[in-house]
């Protein structure tokens, strides 16, 4: 299944990836700093109440009892998370003028979170160029000159894929915490890890909708939409084969993620996450690239090539 | 016998009293009326509140950490009457016609060797509209990336704390202020390359980014090393009087002599910068060199 290829791509365009995270600390610095000037009194009064009511003591609560996890006290779980979903909306309430402030609270968030997907995203573009013109030509390009030239590009895929993974990721979220509350609460650990697996299904069926979007766009047409279009036409192809390694990314991923999560402090834990997400969408792309290119039947470089010309055999 | 030295330092020295009645108003006012705060006394005011054992907060994200950084003088507190604001903006306008005036001047010096001043009115018109777009880009962006440094700052308040704060976002000040120097200055020939040649703005930055990208070291080392010369000489006059010899009284006039010198030292040597550089890189003959006979 190309994996070879795969590893060999993705080690050698690794660099490119570095430089590209450093687009996507910028772009989180400049949320915080937007958010700083004009909203940062209400992020205040929110950091305030969850302080008051002592929700991440009640995290590493919930934590070390799942640590110290054991089979004979689940109705007692199920009562624990329940309680704990109930304290959220309890501290969400303690804010003064609530429900004055819920609509503009719930505009802003979904407002910062199409801002997040927007400017986080805007580095995968220029990332992806210069991946392409590695594979098609064996030369990388200048990396901040792909960004500038493919800035408007960028942000025209990224307008319409920021909103479609928004929503999708919203979605995936709310079916996998719907159907833990209505069917596996009661199962303690099991419930939880088979929760888990049905996220990572549904994340990486979506992951896998859009994978040949990106390929399409930047090699043949730069039409946004077009390459929407004709990258779905390719997805239903093989959609079993990148739904299945995008599972095994993700699974691992989000299994990684989850050990993280009792090891260390909470801030550490979101910086890591965060690099992981980072991470896994880089290999993820770099697997589509490689099935695409498999799929067109078209040649590719995976590695430096030196061509030498020796005069035995000229 | 040799030519005379084609440094734009030198050039600035040498005339001196011919530039000076065009930006000394300028400087004067930028003195006055530009915000006193830098990221200086940020980080002396951080230096202080570690040593105490203080905990440092960015609550208020204007007062507390952007409008160290920020250019836009925003002060309630006004002056005759008016909101301190409209000075700053007056001032601003001000600044651009005196840049204007003092680049028309270096550049029909040093293409014809002549020292007059001509029409007011048509020096201004020969090249606002070639200096003003390359001031705007530079202050929109000086904006926009100290927003990001500010908010880099925010983040690292989250991770550490103490004297790893401290060096942490000095090390991020340091790199963030690079940075935009570099990019400063590849673009810094843009306003030369379109009046001599007559490039649209787009063409001119690349041609500009071209010239200064085959001299990179040369240009970018001279710009950065400027500017942290200047930088350093204008802490020294501000912690002098408080060390030594002067009452307090005298503070507030040695801060706005050094203030006023920096701003009069900066407006003279732009335009002699871009447009030496520009005739250096560019292998122009430069009319206002004389031949040293005797040296």
């Amino acid at each position: 299944m190309h994996a070879k290829k795969t590893f060999l791509l993705i080690g050698n365009n690794y660099t490119t990836h570095l430089k590209s995270l450093l687009l996507q600390i910028l772009a989180i610095c400049f949320i915080v700093a937007i958010f700083g000037l004009f909203f940062f009194n209400f992020g205040n009064l929110i950091v305030k109440a969850i302080e008051k009511e002592g929700l991440v003591r009640k995290t590493q609560e919930l934590i070390s009892y799942l640590v110290n996890w054991n089979s004979a006290d689940q109705t007692e779980f199920s009562q624990k998370i329940l309680s704990y979903i109930d304290s959220i909306s309890q501290s969400l309430s303690t804010i003064p003028n609530f429900n004055v402030k819920l609509a503009t609270a719930i505009w802003s968030t979904i407002i910062a979170g199409y801002a997040v997907y927007f400017l986080v995203g805007l580095s995968v573009f220029p990332t992806f160029f210069s991946v392409n013109q590695f594979m098609t030509t064996n030369s990388k390009p200048f990396y901040l000159w792909s960004v500038i030239k493919k800035s408007v590009d960028s942000m025209r895929m990224m307008a319409l894929r920021a909103l479609i993974n928004l929503i999708m990721d919203w979605c995936c979220l709310f079916l996998t915490l719907g159907a833990y509350l209505i069917t596996f609460v009661n199962l303690g650990m099991t419930g939880i890890i088979i929760s888990l697996l049905i996220w990572a299904a549904l994340v990486s069926a979506r992951s896998a909708m859009l994978a040949y979007w990106l390929p399409v766009n930047i090699n043949e047409t730069s039409k946004t939409r077009q390459a929407f279009k004709s990258g779905i036409i390719y997805m239903l192809d093989d959609f079993w084969n990148l739904f299945l390694k995008s599972f095994i990314v993700i699974t691992i991923t989000s299994l990684v993620a989850f050990s993280i999560i009792f090891l260390f402090q909470p801030l550490v834990v979101l910086i890591l996450t965060m690099l992981l997400i980072s991470l896994s969408s880089y290999v993820l792309n770099c697997i589509y690239f490689v099935n695409y290119y498999e799929l067109k039947g078209k040649p590719y470089f995976v590695k430096k090539v030196t061509v030498t010309y020796s005069d035995d055999n000229a | 016998m040799r030519l005379q030295s084609k440094s734009a330092t030198y050039y600035v020295f040498k005339n001196f009293i011919y530039l000076l009645p065009l930006v000394v108003l300028p400087s004067l006012m930028l003195a006055f009326f530009q915000s006193e705060k830098g990221p200086v006394v940020l980080f002396i005011n951080m230096a202080n509140i570690i040593k105490s054992g203080g905990q440092i907060s960015f609550a208020h994200f204007y007062t507390d950490l952007y409008s160290f950084f920020s250019l836009v003088n925003i002060k309630s507190d006004a002056v005759l009457g008016i909101n301190a604001i409209w000075f700053w903006l007056f001032t601003y306008v001000v600044l651009i016609i005196g840049l204007c005036m003092a680049f028309t001047f270096v550049e029909r010096h040093i293409k014809l060797g002549t020292h007059r001043y001509g029409n007011f009115f048509k020096n201004l018109n020969e090249s606002f509209l070639f200096l003003f777009p390359y001031l705007f880009l530079m202050f929109v962006l000086y904006q926009v990336w100290t927003l990001l440094l500010c908010g880099a700052i925010v983040l690292i308040s989250i991770i550490a704390q103490g004297w790893a704060f401290f060096a942490f976002s000095l090390f991020i000040t340091l790199i963030f202020y690079t940075a935009y120097f570099v990019f400063f200055s590849l673009l810094i020939l843009t306003p030369p390359s379109m009046y001599f040649d007559g490039y649209r703005f787009g063409f001119a930055a690349s041609y500009s980014a071209q010239l200064t990208g085959a001299h990179f070291f040369d240009s970018v080392i001279r710009i950065l090393a400027t500017v942290l010369i200047s930088q350093a000489l204008l802490f020294l006059c501000r912690l002098l009087p408080q060390q030594f010899w002067l009452p307090d009284m005298y503070d507030n006039v040695v801060l706005i002599l050094a203030r006023f010198l920096f701003y009069l030292w900066w407006l003279m040597f732009l335009p002699s910068f871009s447009v030496c550089k520009y005739a250096e890189y560019t292998e122009t003959k430069r009319a206002d060199l004389k031949i040293k006979i005797f040296d």
